[in-house]
């Protein structure tokens, strides 16, 4: 949008160069590059040019080959003769789907890029001539390149961070997203050949009355409930830690964060491990407890068996290994707010619980709610918490997600475990989407957002 | 298409220059050496170079335990004058062979083990050369009908070199049991501490098995008939199972946490194939004990526990650059030497005809047992890809058992719905 207003008030958009331009700038489109050579930018022109025949080249050798095959998948089967001097059958290899989806949409991804070159073509072939008719030199290769040092800079810093996320993120995902209307999935044995079934794998998965549909729904539900526990709790228990360190009467300041910071040291895993083995039915907590007799002697407390406790145990365990980093990132807030504050709230006569209501928390949530949305986020994909402790347990016999797995833990299990890409494919979207909205509606009515300049 | 002429085009640059050299300096060196083979040597052709990769689990790796596929494979390449094989390793299970094979072919090993009843996964996925001719008689010839059976698929291709049998039966501490009193789990749970790993679906499907529940027919080849676990039978073995998690001398733990316990003493029984022979034996020494599982009281009659049998194999990817030599590696570790040498760094129970008739090996306690498992009790596992349903929801069901969660209240509900998952994927 905000490109294509910038290139009219230039006065150098593609609509204009197409409408008002010669028939060579029409012609740059077939030919790109051409409007260059015409005005004798040569080196542009040559590039441009080189590009084209690049693009065609692939094109013919390969492109073509599988955006055609894209449509159906491919259908051929792998083949064997039978090799009577060696003895050994030889196979000759069919379509592999999975490969021609892949090269399909690198294809397409490369398409797109011809797209662009022609605008690009057209559009310099249009620039070109309107500065001929204005009676002005077209800009040289040298002068567009300082161009990119001055007026372009945005351009050239943007150039490489842009590409990157374009390659390693939005084509993988692109890639990532198109299994989940396929059936590629070890049902009925479709991982060599399979095909697109279009939106039959979300129909399934939103169907209350699906197998999919009833694993589906009570999984989300409780990896929402999950990101706002274990967002929240982290977040004021950290803020009430942090406060009480930053008390003014408080010793030792240094060395009770030194002490709460320490379980940082550990390696996240190791903890989660450590405590996983801990609270199984015969760890160390229950045996410890079963020694002090407070427990029978074959009694055990059901931390990752029963669905209530195992919820619990998880958004503790998270307490523990969240709360250090919380501490740290509020105290930096914290000593921020003007001492004045708190002075006049005082001589008011304010409470220390008014104060925390009517100051440090609006301050706070003003300035960190941007974070807790990171946060939140992070905590809907928290894959370690929940897969290295409960393993989504406790599970019932009938579905194949346990109660305290996340979508993320459930969709590792179908894919890596059980070969349900097609199903993993469609959870990893419903994720996104969860997240999206979320993460949209509370950015969008907090104050960081509404008023930037708001908490004075 | 261009991943794959990249591959070659750096495995052939691979092989060009390395292997190359060294093998070029081998031959100078016996020139020198004698003259005789100086002559022959002129006749000889250029061995063919070629990279070759194999899979196997990681023990087969370990000098620990006598490399045993580094060994095998290097004296194939010695033996194999008119090849140049560069050999890379990798690590993977039996059972992970059927995802990780079919997972990117591309990247799997030429020569890998696989465990039989992945057969159809990877038959259906295109991962497995079928053999025939002089292979296959040779497979006929040396392997009983009964594991070359297990490696044959719906077309009726033989898809594998038969490695070792894959049953299980029980370790024991002779300090503890005599040779009567391990023939029955309730004599074995009053005399001392018994392992069994209930939350494992292989392990928890002996007893299911024993009480008459089928898995797709009496011989695992009746697609239509099912997982069986709905009957009256199948309802009174979970009663049995509420009970026996209760009794305080049963423990539920895997056969590698079981072995733990057993070096500090607190497990005096556990359930566990070959695989772990090797280990048990150090911690026993002279107590050693091996038995076939013992048979458990449900309602008053002697029941005998039956674990499932099957078999693991050699296999050979369908897309080798190599089939000949793929297959001839496979046949050479599946063959006399190397099933021997198996036997002799693993305890691996051998397969091959002529082995078996050794006398020193058929009076090991390990192989008889094993033998006498698979020949009297083991109930074939089968092959079919739906088989692997049943796993998930064992899983689930064994770790309800053991906290409790399953009642005789709820018996007969829980065991209907762990029916019901076992014949589902879950997923429509």
């Amino acid at each position: 949008m905000r490109a294509r207003k910038k290139s009219f008030l230039t006065g150098y958009s593609f609509t204009r160069a197409w409408k008002d331009g010669s028939i060579i700038v029409k012609m740059s489109s077939v030919v790109f590059g051409l409007g260059c050579f015409v005005r004798k930018q040569f080196i542009k022109g040559f590039m441009l040019l080189f590009a084209e025949i690049a693009i065609l080249l692939f094109m013919m050798k390969e492109g073509m080959y599988y955006l055609k095959k894209l449509i159906t998948l491919g259908d051929v089967e792998q083949y064997k003769i039978w090799n009577e001097a060696k003895s050994v059958y030889e196979y000759v290899d069919g379509d592999r789907s999975l490969i021609i989806l892949l090269y399909g949409i690198i294809t397409l991804a490369i398409l797109f890029c011809a797209v662009i070159l022609m605008r690009i073509s057209v559009i310099n072939a249009y620039k070109a001539e309107e500065y001929v008719k204005n009676n002005k030199r077209p800009p040289s290769l040298k002068d567009e390149v300082y161009e990119l040092f001055d007026n372009n800079l945005h351009k050239t810093l943007l150039f490489l961070p842009i590409s990157g996320v374009l390659i390693f993120t939005i084509l993988p995902l692109i890639f990532m997203m198109s299994m989940a209307f396929t059936n590629y999935s070890v049902e009925n044995s479709k991982l060599v050949l399979f095909d697109w079934v279009g939106l039959k794998n979300f129909k399934n998965m939103i169907n209350f009355g699906s197998g999919l549909g009833k694993t589906f729904w009570p999984v989300l539900g409780w990896t929402i409930l999950w990101a706002i526990c274990a967002t929240f709790s982290n977040y004021f228990i950290g803020m009430v830690l942090a406060m009480f360190i930053n008390w003014k009467e408080i010793r030792a300041k240094k060395f009770w964060r030194f002490c709460f910071v320490l379980t940082v040291a550990i390696p996240h895993f190791v903890t989660l491990l450590i405590l996983r083995q801990m609270l199984q039915p015969e760890g160390a907590v229950n045996i410890l407890l079963r020694n002090m007799g407070i427990l029978q002697a074959r009694e055990s407390l059901p931390f990752f068996t029963n669905t209530v406790w195992a919820r619990v145990t998880v958004v503790l365990i998270n307490i523990w290994v969240g709360v250090p980093y919380t501490l740290l990132q509020v105290t930096g807030i914290l000593q921020n707010i003007p001492g004045e504050l708190y002075d006049s709230a005082r001589v008011d006569g304010a409470g220390p619980v008014t104060i925390f209501r009517k100051i440090t928390l609006p301050y706070m949530l003003f300035v960190t709610t941007p974070f807790l949305i990171t946060v939140f986020a992070g905590n809907v994909n928290n894959f370690n918490v929940i897969f290295l402790t409960s393993q989504g347990y406790p599970r019932a016999v009938e579905s194949t997600a346990g109660k305290t797995d996340l979508l993320i833990t459930w969709l590792y299990k179908l894919t890596i475990e059980n070969q349900y890409f097609d199903v993993g494919a469609v959870i990893g979207i419903m994720t996104f989407i969860t997240l999206g909205i979320a993460s949209l509606i509370s950015f969008r009515l907090s104050g960081s957002y509404k008023n930037e300049e708001g908490f004075r | 298409m261009r991943k794959r002429s990249l591959a070659i085009l750096l495995a052939a640059m691979l092989a060009a220059t390395l292997p190359g050299c060294s093998k070029k300096v081998e031959t100078t060196g016996k020139n020198n050496a004698t003259p005789d083979e100086q002559q022959s040597s002129t006749e000889t052709v250029e061995p063919v170079s070629m990279e070759l990769s194999v899979w196997s689990p990681s023990e087969d790796q370990d000098p620990q335990y006598g490399e045993w596929l580094n060994t095998m494979c290097n004296k194939f390449n010695e033996e194999h004058p008119e090849w140049d094989i560069t050999f890379n390793y990798g690590v993977c299970t039996e059972s992970d062979a059927k995802k990780l094979v079919p997972q990117d072919i591309d990247a799997a090993a030429d020569v890998f083990l696989f465990s039989s009843t992945g057969l159809e996964n990877l038959c259906q996925a295109n991962s497995l050369s079928q053999l025939g001719g002089k292979y296959l008689d040779t497979i006929n010839e040396n392997y009983s009908k009964v594991l070359v059976d297990g490696l044959t698929y719906e077309d009726g291709g033989v898809y594998g070199v038969p490695m070792t049998t894959n049953t299980f039966f029980m370790y024991y501490d002779k300090s503890v049991y005599s040779e009567d009193d391990v023939k029955s789990l309730e004599t074995m749970l009053e005399k001392g501490k018994v392992a069994i790993p209930l939350t494992d679906g292989f392990y928890s499907s002996s007893f299911y098995l024993g009480a008459g529940c089928t898995f797709f027919g009496e011989d695992g080849r009746d697609r239509n008939a099912g997982i069986d676990l709905g009957g009256e039978n199948a309802t009174a073995v979970t009663n049995y199972l509420v009970d026996l998690v209760k009794n305080p001398n049963m423990v539920v733990a895997t056969p590698a946490d079981a072995i733990a316990m057993m070096r500090e003493g607190n497990v005096n029984a556990y359930l566990c194939g070959t695989w772990q022979a090797e280990q048990t034996k150090e911690i026993l020494g002279d107590n050693f004990g091996v038995a076939p599982l013992p048979s458990f009281n449900l309602n008053g009659t002697e029941t005998q526990m039956k674990p499932f049998g099957s078999s693991k194999a050699i296999g050979v990817k369908s897309t080798t650059k190599y089939p000949e030599v793929a297959i001839e590696l496979a046949m050479y570790l599946g063959g006399y030497e190397g099933q021997k040498l198996h036997y002799e760094t693993r305890n691996y129970v051998p397969c091959y005809n002529e082995l078996l008739e050794d006398a020193g090996i058929r009076e090991d306690i390990v192989v008889k047992t094993d033998a006498y498992t698979i020949a009297n009790i083991a109930v074939p596992r089968s092959n079919f890809t739906e088989m692997t349903y049943f796993w998930t929801p064992a899983e689930s069901f064994g770790t309800e058992l053991r906290d409790g969660v399953v009642t005789h209240d709820n018996a007969k509900e829980k065991t209907e719905a762990f029916n019901a998952s076992a014949n589902s994927s879950g997923i429509q």
